[in-house]
């Protein structure tokens, strides 16, 4: 559609385009780092994040054709803070703080300082926003995704979108929620916040439209990225390793999950299709986790994946060792989804009679879930109560809204 | 005399739909009320406004803490005053002057601490 | 920044916890105002029970007087204090320690205060 456009033309002759994925990858290095420095700027997270997230389009509409200028940084801090000049001037409510202003941040830098984004990040997450807005929020202001690309990955409408996202930043300036990294005994409870967003975000990534869609963000990269992120900040703090490694062990079996848009079951999974760089990553990840000697959940479901990651097939899983880690689990969090998931082992060592029990005791919580109905139908079938087990694969049909995951409930019907 | 609190409720959507004119408008009748108050007989001794409900946190048993108010309401505390009066009917009679047009007031009397139960 | 903190009850749900219980929790009250007696201003309030509010509605062409209190919700305000403190992170930190919180249908909601 640039063909029209002899600017874009020209310059289109000297860079090559940007692809999407690059792109991503240059706008989320620095998105954060430069909100968090316009914002001490201008004392005002609401106008700083605004101010980035218009650069940031600016960038995605020109980068995409002329390709991306030799410092991305220092051209996104530009139009930011142009962007918040011209705000500051046009706006009445804004108009004081002009004359206040001390002399502006240079492109933020890259490489040494503190990193301003965790605290950052603490703030998007702070348990006074809702977990809506503390996803698009981090999502715009830490990862440099546009309202239009959260819209369209959370399958969300722009405008509400759009609206979470100015709601929770008129909240944090209005309401004094401080943008720092909590100390001391809130800690923990406030980084367990943030791994669920980042871990929510990952598990987004596959609840898309079609769950083949082609989104121009892939959430998972984003929530990887993230993940990377915090866990290198926060090195003594084992559940941030936790998350980082499970998120590592889902990403690696991502090529075996879905074949051609097609979703495979972890125990029919080709295990030649799994990523060994990013298993051992994983384990390694895992391992420095342990050797902090501070369990917690998101260990405990990394410790679930690396199961299943040393098997050579379905057949060879230590469902043992899966439902002693799950038992485990079950001190951190008794929530009905988990007890779901070990349900699964527990079928395996105690046989689907008992599995069946357990996920009945589950229904009240679980009955507008798919996946409650699809384990419901695995052990109806295999104590033998075909009908019942059709009927349970069907609701399970009806509950889903994933394309792929629907193919797949289909051919299971069809059997 | 008597403490008693006025606590005012108004719809939210009443503010958020109003041109700015009609916000200097609202801080005058306030300002007009606190004259109207000793003119009645009765003194102001506290009063606040609260930011919108948006900017609520809720913290519940056990430390938990939420976005958004506690009290779900079409009409929410937006405002308060804390008023001497002589008695109830005297505190009502203020009440009605305080304005509070996106909604009403209510009047509650405040526990004297001196002679607090406890 | 200045704060209001709402002492709020669900009175339906208050009937669970013995009388005992409430008191001895109430008296902690005290303990818990003198702890924190340099954040908190001037302002605040024990209100009577709800059954002592009166309301006052405006819309139609006179102001309509009735018995009991304004909102029809469950959930009561008894109380509110302002505070001044840093951030809502302080806010909180002393909220989370109010001894009424151990009650069944009790919360405390916390609100900037506009300065004009």
């Amino acid at each position: 559609m640039n063909e029209t456009d002899p600017a874009a033309a020209e310059s289109g002759r000297a860079h090559a385009a940007a692809s999407d994925q690059l792109l991503a990858r240059v706008i989320r290095e620095e998105s954060a780092r430069i909100v968090a420095a316009l914002t001490g700027w201008l004392g005002s997270l609401d106008l700083a994040e605004e101010s980035v997230a218009e650069a940031i389009e600016e960038a995605l509409r020109q980068w995409r054709t002329r390709g991306v200028p030799p410092n991305p940084g220092g051209w996104l801090t530009q139009a930011a803070r142009h962007n918040a000049l011209d705000r500051l001037r046009r706006e009445k409510r804004y108009r004081e703080k002009l004359a206040m202003l001390a002399d502006p941040p240079e492109a933020a830098p890259l490489t040494g300082e503190p990193d301003e984004r965790l605290p950052l990040l603490f703030g998007c997450c702070h348990p006074a926003i809702s977990p809506d807005a503390q996803l698009a929020l981090t999502l715009r202001a830490i990862c440099g995704l546009t309202t239009a690309q959260i819209a369209r990955a959370t399958l969300a409408p722009e405008s509400t979108v759009a609206q979470r996202i100015v709601r929770a930043k008129r909240k944090i300036g209005a309401t004094g929620i401080p943008l720092r990294i909590p100390e001391g005994s809130e800690r923990a409870a406030r980084l367990d916040i943030v791994l669920t967003v980042v871990s929510v975000m990952y598990s987004e990534a596959h609840l898309v439209a079609g769950g083949d869609a082609a989104a121009d963000r892939d959430l998972a990269d984003d929530a990887l990225w993230l993940a990377r992120v915090v866990a290198h900040q926060l090195p003594r703090e084992a559940e941030a390793q936790g998350l980082l490694a499970l998120l590592l062990f889902h990403r690696a079996r991502e090529g075996a999950r879905a074949v051609d848009g097609e979703l495979v079951l972890l125990a029919d999974q080709d295990r030649t299709r799994w990523d060994r760089r990013l298993i051992a990553e994983a384990q390694a990840v895992l391992e420095e986790a342990a050797m902090l000697r501070r369990p917690g959940r998101w260990q405990l479901h990394a410790a679930i994946a690396a199961c299943h990651s040393d098997t050579r097939d379905g057949g060879d899983t230590d469902w043992l060792q899966v439902l002693t880690l799950y038992d485990m689990l079950l001190a951190y969090d008794r929530s009905p989804v988990v007890r779901l998931n070990r349900a699964v082992a527990l079928a395996e060592v105690d046989g689907p009679q008992a599995a069946l029990d357990e996920v009945d005791a589950l229904g009240r919580a679980l009955a507008g879930y798919h996946l409650w109905h699809a384990v419901r139908a695995r052990m109806l079938r295999h104590l033998g109560r075909r009908d019942e087990a059709m009927a349970e694969d069907l609701c399970a049909l009806e509950l889903t809204a994933n394309d792929a995951e629907r193919r797949l409930l289909e051919a299971r019907v069809d059997r | 005399m008597s403490q008693y609190a006025i606590l005012i409720y108004e719809d939210p959507a009443f503010y958020e739909t109003m041109p700015p004119e009609g916000w200097a408008a609202v801080v005058d009748a306030h300002n007009t009320f606190t004259k109207q108050v000793s003119e009645l007989g009765g003194s102001l001794t506290g009063g606040g406004a609260l930011a919108p409900v948006t900017t609520a946190t809720t913290i519940k048993g056990g430390g938990t803490v939420t976005d958004g108010p506690f009290v779900q309401s079409k009409e929410a505390l937006l405002g308060y005053y804390v008023v001497e009066a002589r008695d109830l009917d005297h505190a009502v009679d203020i009440g009605k002057l305080c304005p509070a047009n996106g909604g009403g007031v209510e009047v509650r009397p405040i526990v004297n601490p001196s002679t607090n139960p406890f | 920044m200045k704060y209001v903190i709402m002492f709020t009850t669900t009175p339906e749900l208050d009937a669970a916890a013995s009388p005992e219980h409430v008191e001895q929790a109430y008296r902690r009250t005290f303990d818990w105002f003198g702890m924190h007696s340099e954040v908190m201003t001037e302002s605040g309030a024990q209100l009577q029970p709800v059954t002592t509010a009166t309301t006052v509605r405006y819309g139609g062409e006179e102001p309509v007087v009735a018995d009991g209190p304004f909102s029809e919700a469950r959930e009561v305000i008894g109380g509110f204090q302002v505070i001044d403190v840093p951030d809502l992170d302080a806010a909180i930190a002393i909220v989370k320690t109010w001894p009424l919180l151990e009650l069944p249908g009790v919360a405390v909601e916390i609100r900037p205060i506009v300065v004009y």
